[in-house]
């Protein structure tokens, strides 16, 4: 809780129509300016669900925020009018979707569309918003960018088209960028030029970014801050360095060690076992309890994110591991 | 013509999908015979005062029920009009019926049903309990009724189809719209803090329209036949003015003396009916997003 923070999100609870349990649990997070702040995890982890509340964008119903506050630069996201809303978003607080390929309207010229945000959040004219469009499709470096200015998306490719949503999200000076899986839908040539581009982009600016993921090597690359998610609640947080080299939930060691790396590796690649259980069948307590090896009764109850200092926090009953448990964790890889 | 000249302008601004589009059309043989047949009526019905025909109204006493010969190409009706020039004319009465209503249909139909998709709750709930009401008359029946309320006259035959096609315009934008709603463009639309307005009518609208289009071509042919029933029943277009149904419902009368005088009128109904079917059904593959 520094006096700088831009975002502080706290106890955001995310219920689904039908489904006791919450399917996100008192999720909390604070982001200061500049700062960028990854969220890990597998598919229906919550990590999406999470930005999509930042942005006032949950399909209610069926999804109902039923409690949390998110405080962006003194003001409630979460419980502000709607009208309200519309103009931090897209304004101080942009999105980057993951899918550049249906994100853009197949009806409308890139130019268009990025003018488009600029004349609703700057109330500049025609032109002057075109001119920014232009600016900003060379800030993203876009080859060619007055051609591409006035060609539809289906004639530019995944990349380009990924750089066009950049271009959009940042064309207002967006104080804070929420990118859910920017990189996931291009190759990994393009997915390398676009978290460049990404990074020096948050540099000149200063935004800060929340950068949701399932691939470490983008954490690797981006994250100042790591929130790694599990069943709807973020069992263990820290910054980046924390995270990497001092796992400590045995969910975190999994995901560390079934990353792929080059070179020689000894025996197969670590999984962790089963998968994710449905959100009406989330065990109580520790919601990783059922697929961890190191189950006790201990975690019936839900365990609190507990602070081992230096903020490197982490929801586990074994935390923090004793010098005999941390290599026999990592070497069954849970 | 309101629906097609809308989508001329709007694919315009699709140029490449155009061409696709167009490139796929004029393969289709069944289609492109669609619309020379409905642009031949369409050409007909609009140089209808400048062709070389007697007027749909002249009587010639001397010529009454004669068959077809060269002063009368299709033979005279039972008071000596000519049958040609009525048909001719009648094709104005029909093409118009069946646009204007569509047009009615539409224009009332699409803002109702992109309403109800994209507001849900209980404006969809009111909207839909009132387009399940309609749909459950039959469309013809319902017309007729609304016809007759209405009192017999083409304006109002028109403007009774078109109520009657409302329904179906409704549904067809509301389960558009919903189903443009998921698109990821519109979600990322919505992150960027448009307006309700602008997110309607640049996001949904154009991208709901080439469904549109298609019904709106399949729907003027149920027109074209409703507005015939009905003049054959006498509450659509009034003599002496000339429309194929009520022509026919004179004709019956003839058939076996002034065979023609039926002939003609039925085979325009068809053709026309036709015309726009394979035309509809030639736009509805072109415009299919499934081959692109």
């Amino acid at each position: 809780m520094t006096a700088t923070a831009l975002l502080e999100l706290e106890g955001l609870t995310i219920a689904l129509k039908g489904v006791d349990q919450p399917i996100v649990d008192n999720v909390g997070f604070t982001l200061a300016r500049g700062e960028t702040l990854c969220i890990v995890g597998e598919s229906g982890c919550g990590k999406s669900l999470t930005s999509l509340a930042l942005m006032g964008l949950l399909q209610t119903p069926p999804l109902t925020v039923t409690r949390g506050m998110a405080r962006f630069a003194g003001e409630d996201l979460l419980a502000m009018p709607a009208a309200r809303l519309r103009q931090i978003r897209g304004g101080r607080m942009a999105m980057i979707f993951q899918e550049p390929m249906t994100s853009l309207n197949p009806g409308l010229r890139i130019g268009e569309q990025i003018a488009e945000s600029v004349r609703r959040h700057k109330g500049v004219g025609q032109a002057e918003a075109r001119a920014r469009a232009l600016e900003m499709l060379r800030r993203v470096r876009i080859p060619a960018p007055e051609k591409r200015l006035d060609e539809y998306p289906h004639q530019l490719s995944g990349g380009m088209r990924q750089r066009a949503m950049i271009a959009m999200a940042l064309a207002n000076d967006p104080e804070l960028l929420i990118a859910d899986e920017p990189t996931t839908a291009l190759d990994v040539t393009i997915q390398a030029q676009i978290l460049k581009l990404m990074k020096s982009l948050q540099q000149e600016t200063g935004a800060a970014m929340v950068l949701i993921t399932h691939d470490l090597g983008v954490v690797a690359e981006m994250a100042d801050k790591v929130a790694v998610m599990y069943g709807g609640r973020i069992i263990e947080t820290g910054t980046a360095e924390q995270v990497f080299t001092d796992p400590q939930h045995p969910y975190t060691i999994g995901l560390m060690s079934s990353m792929p790396s080059l070179g020689a590796r000894s025996g197969r690649l670590v999984t962790v076992p089963g998968t994710v259980p449905q959100p009406t069948a989330m065990p109580p307590g520790c919601r990783f309890s059922t697929r961890c090896p190191f189950a006790t009764g201990a975690c019936a109850t839900v365990p609190p994110l507990t602070d081992l200092g230096a903020g490197h926090r982490v929801a586990c009953a074994h935390a923090p591991l004793t010098a005999t448990e941390a290599p026999a964790m990592r070497s069954t890889g849970t | 013509m309101t629906s097609l000249a809308t989508n001329l302008a709007t694919s315009e601004a699709l140029p490449r999908r155009q061409s696709r589009v167009w490139r796929k059309f004029r393969s289709n043989k069944a289609a492109l015979l669609g619309g020379i047949i409905v642009a031949f009526f369409v050409i007909v019905a609009l140089l209808a005062p400048l062709l070389p025909v007697p007027g749909p109204a002249v009587t010639d006493w001397g010529a009454v029920r004669q068959g077809p010969s060269a002063a009368h190409p299709f033979g005279t009706d039972e008071i000596g009009r000519d049958v040609l020039s009525r048909m001719i004319w009648g094709a104005r009465a029909s093409l118009m019926a069946g646009v204007v209503s569509v047009g009615i249909a539409v224009l009332v139909g699409v803002p109702l049903g992109v309403l109800s998709g994209y507001l849900r709750g209980w404006t969809d709930a009111a909207i839909s309990r009132v387009t399940e009401a309609l749909l459950a008359a039959p469309f013809l029946i319902l017309a007729i009724a609304l016809a007759a309320f209405l009192g017999p006259s083409l304006t109002n035959a028109m403007i009774a189809i078109g109520i009657s096609a409302v329904p179906i315009f409704i549904r067809l934008a509301r389960g558009q719209t919903m189903s443009v709603m998921t698109e990821d463009y519109v979600e990322s639309a919505r992150a960027v803090g448009l307006t309700h307005w602008a997110l309607i009518t640049r996001y949904i609208v154009p991208n709901i329209f080439p469904p549109i289009l298609v019904q709106g071509t399949l729907t003027i042919a149920t027109a074209i036949i409703a507005e015939a029933s009905l003049s054959f029943l006498g509450l659509g277009q009034q003599p002496p003015a000339p429309s194929w149904g009520s022509m026919l419902n004179v004709a019956k009368n003839f058939l076996e003396q002034a065979p023609w005088m039926a002939l003609y009128p039925g085979a325009a109904i068809f053709l026309v009916v036709l015309g726009f079917n394979l035309l509809g059904d030639g736009l509805r593959d072109a415009l299919d997003p499934r081959d692109h």
